[in-house]
């Protein structure tokens, strides 16, 4: 029997009263990156402060900039007409947006990091409106994308527009979100000003002290405005050998005058390796991470 | 734990190897007297075994 999905039973017609529901959800202000395949349990649970937080230290979810400027470039579906008046459709209607920011070049690289790669997408829109993909099992999701792009920094014009970071997003289906849309009201402002996670640059200031102990010093700074952080502790730092074996630490010691300088031992006697943050760290409700830095003899 | 001016986070069961070696690491990074590093080795129990058995002086050393 000849088998076919090209023709599937998808013409249900659904009701169209509006009743008192608001009819505009008003503008994206704000996205959030999700990995593929992360969903909330419900769409309660996607309004919930603490799972939000929880997503963004597992590295689930990336919030982005708030948007200053955005740009609609979707694609309308295209048609074939036949002399005899039949009309076929070729090309499904896309939907693709273009979203600005103004960011300094610190945050530029930062999101520059996430070009080019399958993403999930939530979106808060200026009336506060969460959006995106509910799946049938009740759980919801981002809008998949089928590409994402982080363009070139835009640099400063002469008659004073700043500099800006273009994305444009491709959404996979416009179905996700015309017909498998979820969107739910969140009520308070935590979600328009949640943030992201730092990027800290971890500084060897000076050669390591090899020996029966291996001792070095290290400023650790945000990166962009170069800010020490204090307060961090052992726990959150992590020691590989040039082997890449994790090496346990026995101390780390902030210098107490200069911000965000400590002074790391362990009883090893490596000559190099690596050190920086272990994984994500909270500190007073700031997500903090690094990329390993080199530390050498 | 402080030592001389300095709080010095240590891992959880740390006990260091050596008085001379500790002296040596935290002397440069705290800057504190061979007393003040005497009384922080006995407090992390450092080793007080030489390598023939015998006690080393600094185990008599009482904690201030």
């Amino acid at each position: 029997m000849p088998y076919s999905e090209l023709c599937a039973a998808d013409n249900a017609l659904l009701g169209t009263g509006r009743g008192n529901c608001g009819k505009i959800l008003g503008y994206d202000k704000r996205y959030y990156l999700a990995k593929p395949g992360f969903t909330f349990a419900s769409p309660d649970a996607a309004k919930i402060e603490a799972n939000w937080d929880a997503a963004i230290e597992a590295k689930n979810i990336f919030p982005f900039p708030e948007v200053v400027e955005l740009e609609p470039q979707n694609a309308e579906a295209t048609f074939y007409e036949t002399p005899s008046g039949k009309t076929f459709k070729t090309k499904s209607e896309k939907r693709k947006t273009q979203f600005k920011f103004i960011e300094n070049i610190a945050n530029h690289a930062a999101m520059k990091s996430y070009d080019d790669q399958a993403w999930e997408v939530f979106f808060l829109t200026e009336k506060g409106y969460l959006r995106g993909n509910s799946h049938s099992d009740g759980k919801v999701g981002g809008l998949p994308l089928s590409s994402f792009y982080v363009n070139a920094q835009e640099t400063s014009t002469i008659d004073s527009n700043p500099e800006q970071t273009p994305t444009v997003m491709e959404f996979n289906d416009v179905n996700d979100w015309d017909k498998d849309y979820f969107v739910v009201k969140i009520t308070e402002s935590w979600l328009l000003n949640i943030e992201g996670i730092y990027e800290l640059n971890c500084v060897p200031t000076l050669p390591a002290t090899a020996g029966a102990t291996f001792v070095f010093t290290v400023d650790i700074v945000t990166a962009g405005d170069n800010v020490g952080v204090d307060g961090l502790l052992l726990a959150d730092t992590i020691l590989l050998d040039a082997a890449g074996v994790d090496v346990t630490i026995d101390s780390l010691t902030p210098d107490g005058t200069v911000a965000g300088r400590y002074v790391v031992t362990a009883t090893d006697t490596m000559t190099e390796g690596t050190f920086g943050i272990r994984g994500v760290v909270t500190k007073v409700d700031v997500y903090y991470q690094s990329q390993p830095v080199a530390v050498t003899s | 734990m402080k030592i001389g001016t300095k709080e010095v986070q240590f891992r959880k069961g740390f006990k260091p190897k050596s008085l001379s070696e500790f002296t040596k690491v935290y002397g440069a990074i705290t800057g504190a007297s061979d007393k003040e590093l005497k009384i922080a080795y006995n407090k992390l129990n450092g080793n007080t075994k030489t390598a023939s058995g015998k006690s080393k002086e600094s185990k008599s050393e009482k904690p201030s």
